[in-house]
């Protein structure tokens, strides 16, 4: 998982001693959080093994069994790219019309190269697939300041509006190093403020 | 209908299927859910009441129904998009909402601001 320091994978979490903590979300998902408390190991490093639950059918995902080294907001930023990378793989099985009007289906390339963008940005957006084979993800300021990037397989358009005065609103069209783009709008976006 | 005039004060409504990712956040339309690969497509509401149409969408996608929102004409032409009534077979309140007169696709300001002016009728994801 890229950033998040995942330490290793594994399927014999039974053998560990659970503590179980859940991070309630407005997604689908929920967190699971089980923490290692009682080993030297999880105490030492701060291991705990992550999972995601669907919030309907309460069922969990074994294929999201991470031992990840974690604290404080990095937790909440692995939970929301968890969900992120999930709907993104979920993509591949749109088909026309999916929206109910003319939306576009996705293939799996570009499901991979937007996969590879969420995975290494910095910030998680919130995202949203559009119906012209693209991806919208978006952050937001408590003053309602917007950056938003619509990501095409080879271009990508950034939007950023500040408190929302769309006169004031700044378009800049880049045809490579998306994911080095939004990281580094990000810093601006956040930092300047 | 019979006028392929939208006068400003009609309400234009817009609806979505159920998908997994969908196109809302806290419950709220993102531009994405106005972009499309042929304009968005909108019913005029034709002097039909919100419950009608709300109930004729309901009935069309079932246990797909995703969302429903609406928007004024005056509202999309503010954001300077260009609301067309076009017939077809199946839909006489038929319309979309075009980015230009020559350009079809709503881009990411104008979505935005649609996203942001529409009313959300019923949300259902």
């Amino acid at each position: 998982m890229g950033s998040l320091n995942v330490a290793a994978r594994s399927s014999n979490f039974c053998e560990w001693d659970f503590k179980p903590d859940v991070l309630p979300t407005r997604s689908r998902y929920n967190t699971k959080i089980i923490n290692s408390n009682r080993t030297s190991a999880g105490m030492a490093n701060n291991l705990h093994i992550v999972e995601l639950i669907d919030t309907n059918t309460k069922k969990k995902d074994s294929s999201r069994f991470e031992f990840i080294k974690i604290k404080g907001k990095e937790l909440i930023e692995m939970h929301k790219k968890l969900v992120n990378l999930d709907k993104i793989g979920k993509l591949q099985h749109f088909k026309e019309g999916w929206n109910g009007n003319n939306g576009l289906s996705f293939d799996i390339s570009l499901v991979n190269l937007f996969s590879e963008i969420i995975n290494n940005l910095d910030r998680q957006p919130d995202i949203a697939p559009t119906g012209r084979k693209s991806l919208q993800i978006q952050y937001e300021l408590e003053d309602k300041s917007y950056l938003g990037f619509e990501i095409f397989a080879d271009r990508m358009t950034k939007l950023e509006v500040p408190q929302r005065k769309y006169d004031k609103a700044i378009v800049t069209e880049k045809n490579n190093n998306f994911t080095d783009f939004i990281n580094e709008s990000l810093r601006g976006f956040y930092e300047i403020r | 209908m019979k006028s392929d005039e939208i006068e400003d004060h009609e309400l234009l409504y817009r609806v979505s299927r159920k998908s997994d990712p969908d196109c809302w956040e806290n419950k709220k339309p993102m531009p994405a859910f106005f972009i499309d690969s042929k304009g968005a497509s909108i019913d005029r509401d034709g002097n039909r009441s919100k419950n009608d149409i709300e109930i004729k969408f309901k009935n069309r996608f079932k246990e797909n129904f995703g969302g429903l929102v609406r928007i004024t004409a005056e509202a999309c032409r503010n954001a300077e998009t260009i609301p067309q009534a076009i017939h077809n077979h199946s839909n006489n309140y038929h319309g979309e909402i075009h980015n230009s007169e020559t350009e079809i696709e709503i881009d990411f300001l104008k979505a935005l601001q649609l996203a942001d002016l529409c009313e959300i009728v019923c949300y259902n994801m």
